[in-house]
């Protein structure tokens, strides 16, 4: 039989899976952007809250090899995901919430349960609990921001 | 805050069930990738073309075969189509397609829609069908899906329906017909519960293939078929197999291990990985508190689901058998995780038990309605003693003789039961109930078995004691010893082999120390060749929990008191830096820099000076939670002793740098642990090798020191301050004090001392290198030597010894003394020493500083007499109840303080004190007989000091630093000295005393008149003679001033007159009416009836006051002063009192002393 003539059968395979995350728990600073984790959920660290507009701010304790932090996360996402699980957060934002360190999805944050149990992790150092240099430093930035804000405003 | 919305896709699949954060399973993803190229290539399933290129094409055929299979588990209506392509395609090898259907089923049987199982089922059945080759496989995966977890009840009888329907299956594949039996037994227990009563086909099915092949499945066959005792039919097969097979066959299948293959059967695929890596790689301290909440969350949530309770004997038994010991110390042991899961059992029956139990109390009789309606209870029962069984399994089969040691075997074996018996050293409740169960358990299991079985386990025992020496097999018997019954039997089923048939190391002949007060009779016959016929297997039900529930109650108590302990160390836990040396400097020289924290000792750092076998022992002495750890700690002491008795005591390694600063005495505990210069001074007296010992020691005894050394006398210890303050040492019967030490673990060391006589001196060494890490220990050690060592000189001998050293090395590298200060004598370092060894007793507890203090006094008792320091320190703590159970401890002659020997200087001392450490210093040396008898001698000195106060150059530097001296002076000592002289009779001394000072309204003057009122013959006559002598001195020229003295007595020279006259005012004008009145009745001899009102009656003879009145008139500028009295003296009577009745050279003194006798001679010299 003529090799050529058989018809091809071509199996378009699935795109490799090339996740990285881009940092690590314990280089987390304020207001960083577009940042990728591998993380367990340790705990629940609050029981869920609600937002003036009806939201459910749900909040975890998570983990990876070198520190931990609280991850807060809105209403559907945030009811799916059990301690243990390990998750994946892609473009996520740091932020101070409640004088405390916390990441959450950005504006196209993906969250996404990969595994569980699994996974080794460190819960010191934590990250959330912020040092005296990082609360002046925050404090300088809102400074700049403000500054940066108020000729706009005057301009306007 | 909008931006945290994320919108949520969840993965789209036909075959996988995702919520919306879950990844795609790539095996899903590429199953359908396949599927969809078909489409994407334009053909239809059902076409043969695809049969075509696959068979043409060899990378198509593969792809092929998964759209295929895809097609299969998907699209019902070509199922049968895509089936026979498949099988077209591949013939009968389809290892990548079971494959994928592995890896599928494996990460997803719980996601996989129930349509797709139900054609996965489907695609087992004709594969069964069509004889594939490899399909045990996927039938093994299958299989696996059965147990406590998932349960699949469903699956169970569909594969008994499969296994009915494809009998030589099972023959083709005779290792899936035992792996199908174990399965089916251990699923047995929820499936007849739940489905006995249609399915009795099935049921007699597994039973029919369990009759023959039990014998292969090994000791774990018929456990789980114990576990099923309360079935008929397996009842009348145990009956059986013990009654009607032959003697050996029973014990041959015990025998023969079950493979780890059938232990992981009842565990699911992620159950089993999830366990191997918790034990694998979960961290002691940070990571078990969640790793076992998310375990129990997944697996073990009674709550939810009640039947997940039967998972836990086949969970327990895995991790005995197959997981392997961690080497790792950071890692969690197998023990600590089990005993974590009997706990929650524990804690779920309980839980139970209180929900039932509230839920009755509505119920007219609760304890009916518990024992009639909860089989939930009955169950959980059921399954703790499953549990048990399943830690203790290979303990009744470890038969020693038909294993080779050093075998695989062997070590396997050893493995499976170390779990065991580290259970035992985790809490005492545990290991109680533990052996009790042992005990019961091999008396009940096979009874025709039961003196192997028991054989057997001793034998353990004994091994497990030599190879890994936490445990004795006292401290085991000891948890019994309020049940002699129990206590005995234990003794002679488990601890009571005969020496002979093990060999004992020599290091370890402490170990079983039981072993010697048996007889050898007591050893158990050899039971190989006689098992009788009569074998009965007891059934779950029978080995339910009644029998042990008992006991639990009784420990309750026990367990209080634990908690109580526990939470004592906790708070000792927060005092870090007692056992703590800083890491603050880190030079390569020195070794001690380090932080030896209290969970883990850096044997690593010390390895060159610490020997394996106490590296061994200590690990072991640490780890065991066990309380009663004295034997093993006896063995290390021993083991130190004799490594350090090797060698030379001292070896000089480091030269010391010279002293910088001011170093008092004792200075060395003071300094920082990790400074150069501590430990090179330390290394002058000590070798490395000992101080390293020594904090090998402190690191082991390191719960010694935050507890009160004397016990309490009261029986609640809630409110301690109160205690205290009623608490009185001295009623403490010698009994319970000689306790107290007995539960001290630092006094076995101690107790090495007294009995181990050739290495008393290591000892001793091992204990200061102790102590200058932990000055506690010194005073610990007092007071063991103060109840266990009944010799006192003994006991002051010893402690003579540990002191030498320490003072010796603290005062080596003292300065040289400034002229004016001299170097402190040995004795006087001694006693610096002991008083900084109280201080710290004192600050950790006052009511065991008491006892020591006057244990001390007692143990030395010249040394410390009028030590000015030790005093102080006395009265800075002691309260008012305590001062009287001291003074009466004086009286009683138990004890001394003071002696006359420069008294006045501690007198002088104690000015600066407060009011009430002064008036407390005087009833202290009240209380003394001296005081009381030899008052003159010590009295004139002390009156001499402390009217001569305000003139000596201490005094006024006082003056200007005290605030009480100022306030007070010398007024409090004054009115005490008052308070003991006013019971007194006067002396010459004293008189004398009194007329060289100046008047004081509160002391010279009250005492003056009151001897003048009620002794006033002997005192008048001493006070003639004073006068006598005083004017002779006066009228002598040739004497030069200074060496005016009457007795020892320096008269003030140039106020003297002055000083007489006012205290002769005094006496005769003020009170001469009173005197009168008081006199008129007594004095015969004279009628003074008569005499006119200005004339005084003068009680001195007339030539004594012609001569002082002569005396006066030298001196212009006194007479003048003095006129009207000095006239009315001049003018007044003289009234000689009626001579002493004793001769005037005895009247001196009351008693005669040796001082007393001096001064007389003195007196008649000069005169």
């Amino acid at each position: 039989m003529d090799n050529d003539s058989t018809p091809s059968f071509v199996v378009q395979l699935p795109p490799p899976d090339r996740f990285e995350p881009t940092t690590v728990v314990a280089k987390l600073e304020p207001n960083q952007r577009q940042i990728n984790l591998l993380v367990i959920v340790l705990r629940i660290q609050a029981n869920p809250q609600k937002t003036r507009e009806g939201h459910e701010i749900h909040s975890f304790k998570i983990a990876d090899r070198t520190g931990s932090i609280i991850f807060n996360v809105w209403n559907t996402t945030g009811q799916l995901i059990a301690i243990g699980d390990i998750l994946r957060l892609q473009n996520c934002i740091t932020q101070v919430f409640k004088n405390e360190l916390c990441v959450k999805p950005g504006r196209n944050g993906i969250v996404t349960k990969v595994g569980e149990f699994m996974m080794d992790f460190n819960e010191e150092p934590d990250v959330s609990i912020l040092t005296a240099s990082m609360n002046t430093e925050l404090i300088n930035y809102k400074d700049r921001i403000h500054s940066n804000k108020r000729p706009a405003q005057a301009m306007s | 805050m909008a931006t945290n919305n994320i919108k949520l896709i969840s993965p789209d699949s036909k075959l996988l069930q995702y919520t919306q954060i879950e990844l795609k399973d790539p095996t899903d993803a590429y199953l359908e990738s396949c599927f969809a190229a078909i489409q994407q290539n334009r053909y239809t399933i059902e076409s043969n073309t695809l049969v075509q290129i696959g068979q043409t094409n060899k990378k198509s055929k593969d792809h092929i075969s998964h759209a295929l299979l895809y097609g299969i588990l998907t699209d019902i209506n070509n199922k049968a189509k895509c089936f026979q392509d498949l099988i077209a395609l591949n013939g009968t090898n389809l290892s990548s397609i079971i494959g994928t259907l592995e890896t599928l089923i494996m990460k997803n049987w719980r996601r996989i829609y129930d349509n797709v199982r139900q054609q996965l089922i489907w695609f087992l059945r004709e594969t069964l069908a069509a004889n594939i080759d490899g399909i045990d496989r996927l039938y093994y995966v299958f299989l696996r899906q059965i147990n406590p977890h998932e349960q699949c009840l469903d699956l169970c009888e569909t594969i008994i329906e499969l296994l009915l329907i494809h009998p030589l299956f099972l023959k083709t594949y005779p290792e899936m017909k035992l792996l199908t039996i174990y399965t089916f037994l251990s699923i047995f227990p929820i499936y007849i519960r739940r489905k006995s009563q249609q399915q009795q086909r099935q049921i007699d099915f597994i039973i029919n293939l369990t009759r023959e092949n039990i014998h292969c499945l090994g000791r774990d066959g018929i456990r789980v078929l114990i576990q099923l005792g309360h079935v008929r039919e397996i009842d009348a097969f145990l009956k059986h197999l013990s009654l009607n097979t032959s003697n050996d066959y029973l014990p041959k299948i015990l025998s023969l291990e079950t493979e780890p293959k059938y232990l992981a059967l009842p565990l699911s695929f992620d159950l089993e990985r999830h366990l191997q890596f918790l034990l694998d790689n979960c961290r002691i301290n940070s990571q078990e508190k969640y790793y076992f909440e998310w375990f129990q969350s997944q697996y073990l949530n009674f709550k939810q689901h009640p039947d997940s309770i039967y998972l836990c004997s086949h969970i327990i038994r895995y991790v005995c058998v197959v997981c392997r010991n961690q080497l790792n110390p950071q890692k969690i042991t197998r023990w600590t995780f089990i005993s974590w899961l009997l706990t929650q059992l524990y804690n779920y029956q309980q839980t139970l038990h209180q929900t039932l139990i509230s839920a009755s109390q509505t119920a007219m009789n609760a304890a009916a309605f518990l024992s009639s309606s909860s089989p939930q209870l009955i169950q959980i029962n059921e399954q703790i003693i499953q549990c048990r069984l399943a830690i203790y399994y290979d303990w009744f089969l470890f038969d020693i003789n038909n294993l080779q040691q050093m075998t695989n075997e062997f070590d396997t074996q050893l493995n499976s039961t170390i779990v065991g018996y580290h259970l035992l050293t985790i809490s005492y409740h545990q290991a109680k109930q533990m052996l009790l169960f042992l005990l019961y358990t091999s008396e009940n299991l096979i009874v025709s078995l039961k003196s192997f079985l028991q054989q057997n386990i001793a034998r353990l025992f004994m091994e497990l004691f030599q190879r890994i020496p936490i445990l004795n097999s006292q401290q085991l018997l000891q948890m019994f010893t309020h049940d002699r019954d129990t206590y005995q039997r234990l003794l002679t089923t488990f601890f009571s082999l005969p020496m002979s048939t093990t060999a004992i190391s020599p290091d370890n002949d402490d170990i079983m120390i039981i072993n010697d007060d048996i007889s050898p009779n007591a050893a158990m016959p050899a039971t190989d060749d006689e098992v009788p016929s009569d074998i009965m297997i007891m059934s779950s039900n029978t080995a339910a929990t009644p029998r042990f529930s008992d006991d639990e109650d009784d420990d309750d108590d026990y367990e209080n008191r634990l908690s109580s302990h526990k939470s004592l160390d906790q708070d000792y836990d927060d005092d870090d830096d007692v056992l703590m040396i800083s890491d603050e400097t880190k030079t390569s020289t020195d070794i001690y820099n380090t932080n030896i924290i209290r969970s883990n000792f850096p044997f690593d750092r010390f390895r060159s000076y610490i020997n394996e076998h106490i590296q061994q022992l200590s690990l072991s002495y640490s780890a065991s939670t066990n309380r009663n750890k004295s034997s093993l700690l006896i063995q290390i002491c021993k083991q130190i002793a004799s490594t350090l008795s090797d060698k030379r005591l001292l070896t000089f390694q480091t030269q010391a740098i010279d002293p910088a600063g001011p170093i008092t005495s004792y200075a060395m505990i003071k300094f920082e642990k990790t400074s150069e210069k501590f430990q090179s001074r330390l290394l002058t007296t000590f070798d490395e090798q000992t101080i390293v010992n020594g904090l090998l020691c402190l690191w082991l005894l390191r719960d010694s020191f935050p507890n009160r050394l004397l016990p309490s006398l009261r029986i609640s210890q809630t409110n301690k301050t109160n205690s205290m303050l009623e608490n009185n040492f001295r009623e403490i019967p010698q009994q319970k004090l000689k306790r107290s030490i007995k539960q001290l673990s630092i006094c076995v060391l101690f107790r090495l001392i007294k009995d181990d006589i050739p290495n008393q001196d290591v000892y001793i060494k091992l204990i200061q290198s102790m102590y200058f890490f932990q000055p506690e220990i010194a005073y610990i050690f007092l007071y063991y030597l103060s109840i266990d060592i009944d010799d006192v000189k003994m006991a002051a001998d010893i402690f003579e010894k540990f002191a030498k050293d320490i003072i010796k090395l603290s005062t080596d590298h003292r300065k040289t003394a400034m002229p004016p200060a001299k170097i402190p004598t040995y004795d006087q370092d001694f006693i610096d020493f002991i008083l900084e060894i109280l201080t710290h007793c004192e600050q950790d507890d006052t009511e065991t500083f008491l006892y020591l203090f006057s244990y001390m006094y007692r143990l030395y008792s010249k040394k410390f007499l009028n030590n000015f320091k030790l005093i102080r320190l006395l009265l800075h703590t002691i309260n008012q109840f305590e001062l009287e159970q001291f003074m009466l401890d004086i009286l009683k002659h138990r004890l001394q303080l003071f002696n006359s020997h420069k008294l006045y200087s501690i007198v002088d001392q104690t000015l600066l004190f407060s009011q009430i450490e002064q008036e407390d210093f005087w009833k202290l040396l009240g209380a003394h007989d001296f005081v009381q008898n030899d008052y003159e001698q010590l009295f004139t000195n002390i009156i001499e000091h402390l009217l001569n106060q305000s003139k000596s150059v201490i005094g006024e530097q006082r003056l200007a630093k005290s605030i009480h001296y100022t306030t007070y002076r010398n007024t409090i000592a004054l009115a005490n000295v008052y308070d003991i002289l006013k019971t007194k009779i006067p002396t010459y001394g004293l008189i004398c005393c009194l007329f060289a000072h100046e008047l004081t309204k509160h002391f010279s003057e009250k005492l003056c008149l009151l001897w003048h009122e009620k002794h006033h013959d002997i005192f008048w006559r001493y006070l003639e003679r004073i006068l006598q002598k005083w004017i002779q001195r006066e009228n002598d020229q040739t004497k030069q001033k200074i060496d005016y003295k009457i007795g020892t007595i320096k008269m003030a020279n140039e106020n003297g007159l002055k000083f007489i006259l006012q205290h002769l005012q005094i006496l005769l004008e003020n009170n001469s009416i009173h005197i009168q009145e008081n006199k008129i009745d007594q004095d015969d001899l004279h009628d003074q009836l008569t005499i006119d009102e200005n004339l005084m009656n003068i009680p001195l003879s007339v030539s004594t006051i012609k001569s002082l009145i002569d005396c006066i008139h030298k001196n212009e500028q006194l007479y003048m002063e003095n006129k009207t009295f000095i006239d009315r003296l001049e003018n007044g009577n003289s009234v000689v009192p009626p001579p002493l009745p004793t001769a005037p050279a005895a009247a001196t003194t009351t008693t005669t002393t040796s001082a007393s006798i001096k001064r007389r001679k003195l007196d008649n010299n000069k005169s």
